[in-house]
């Protein structure tokens, strides 16, 4: 019987030892593995929230030029140009919008009692790393005769 | 030999029944100590533990509109003036300051020509700007531990980046912040 016991000591240590080195490889793939989908969903929420950004951007400066444009009085169109002529273009990712504002590529038409500026097929692009992503959309607004924006359309 | 295979057979049966329950009592406490360190693991990799204040919102200080001279700037357009020193630090702080509220409490600008610029002390921090409104009027200093403060927030993944290119056509980095405070 001693000896019986003495054999099936081993195989229980060598059990115990063998769940341990599971145990600890799980363990470690656990640490290593841990955080990867929340880094890639860090990732996706920043690119879009920059995309926002870029869209907001655009939109905000559609109708702060819109504005000014309306002001100086005139042809609205070309003061749009010339307004956005005097702007350094700093970030790619803005897109053609103010490409399309440079190029006479709009319409910015007096309605009767108001303006409506449309601006067509416009990008904006983010990226990072291999990650990019690219949004299309029109910029329409309409204006009332003093420049205020009475509709943004999203 | 006939016999003493019996016995033998019938000592193994509660002898098999020990086994198990000894084998089962060590996976159970092999499990317990993996479960242990797990939870261990997790709380010390987790990063930081600050919490934005309660109700609020996180948005794009850049896109936010202030005014300068009678017209209406985006702030983003704001701070690349500055870059280009068409306007004061003092104007463009006032208007940041006008910006603040109890829901957004925290707003925070940082330029460099390295990416992550929040943080950086000294000389490095001298166009950054971190303003907190605390709850009766917006307090800009950008001195002592201000920018280091500023720095924590990359620390939750609360910063945003954005870059432009100055006149002399350099990369220079924007970080920026616009919401509630940490606690």
């Amino acid at each position: 019987m001693r000896i019986n016991s003495k054999r099936g000591d081993v195989p229980l240590a060598l059990l115990v030892i063998i769940a341990l080195v599971f145990a600890v490889a799980a363990l470690f793939a656990f640490a290593s593995y841990g955080g990867k989908f929340q880094t890639n969903s860090e990732d996706f929420s920043k690119l879009t929230f920059d995309l926002r950004m870029y869209e907001d951007y655009i939109f905000k400066s559609a109708e702060i030029i819109g504005r000014e444009a309306i002001v100086q009085g005139g042809d609205v169109e070309k003061n749009m140009q010339k307004i956005e002529a005097e702007r350094m273009l700093r970030i790619k990712e803005f897109g053609n919008f103010f490409g399309k504002i440079r190029t006479g590529e709009f319409e910015f038409n007096d309605n009767g009692d108001g303006y409506m500026l449309n601006v067509n097929d416009v990008f904006v692009i983010v990226q990072n790393g291999d990650n990019s992503i690219k949004r299309n959309f029109d910029v329409k607004i309409e204006f009332d005769k003093d420049g205020k924006a009475r509709n943004i359309y999203k | 030999m006939n016999m003493f295979e019996m016995k033998n057979r019938k000592g193994a049966v509660p002898g098999k029944f020990i086994t198990a329950i000894i084998v089962a009592v060590w996976v159970f406490i092999i499990i317990g100590v993996f479960l242990a360190l797990s939870v261990a693991a997790k709380v010390l990799l987790k990063p930081g533990s600050g919490e934005v204040s309660e109700g609020s919102v996180i948005e794009s200080i850049l896109t936010e509109k202030i005014n300068l001279n009678g017209k209406e700037v985006l702030v983003f357009d704001a701070y690349l003036m500055y870059e280009d020193k068409v306007i004061e630090r003092e104007k463009f702080e006032k208007e940041l300051e006008k910006l603040l509220n109890s829901d957004k409490n925290c707003l925070g600008l940082a330029k460099g020509e390295d990416k992550d610029p929040a943080g950086n002390t000294g000389g490095e921090a001298s166009d950054d700007f971190f303003i907190i409104f605390d709850g009766e009027k917006a307090n800009s200093l950008q001195k002592g531990s201000r920018p280091l403060r500023f720095g924590k927030y990359r620390k939750q993944g609360l910063l945003h980046e954005t870059y432009f290119q100055n006149k002399e056509g350099k990369m220079v980095y924007v970080e920026y912040y616009y919401g509630g405070c940490l606690k």
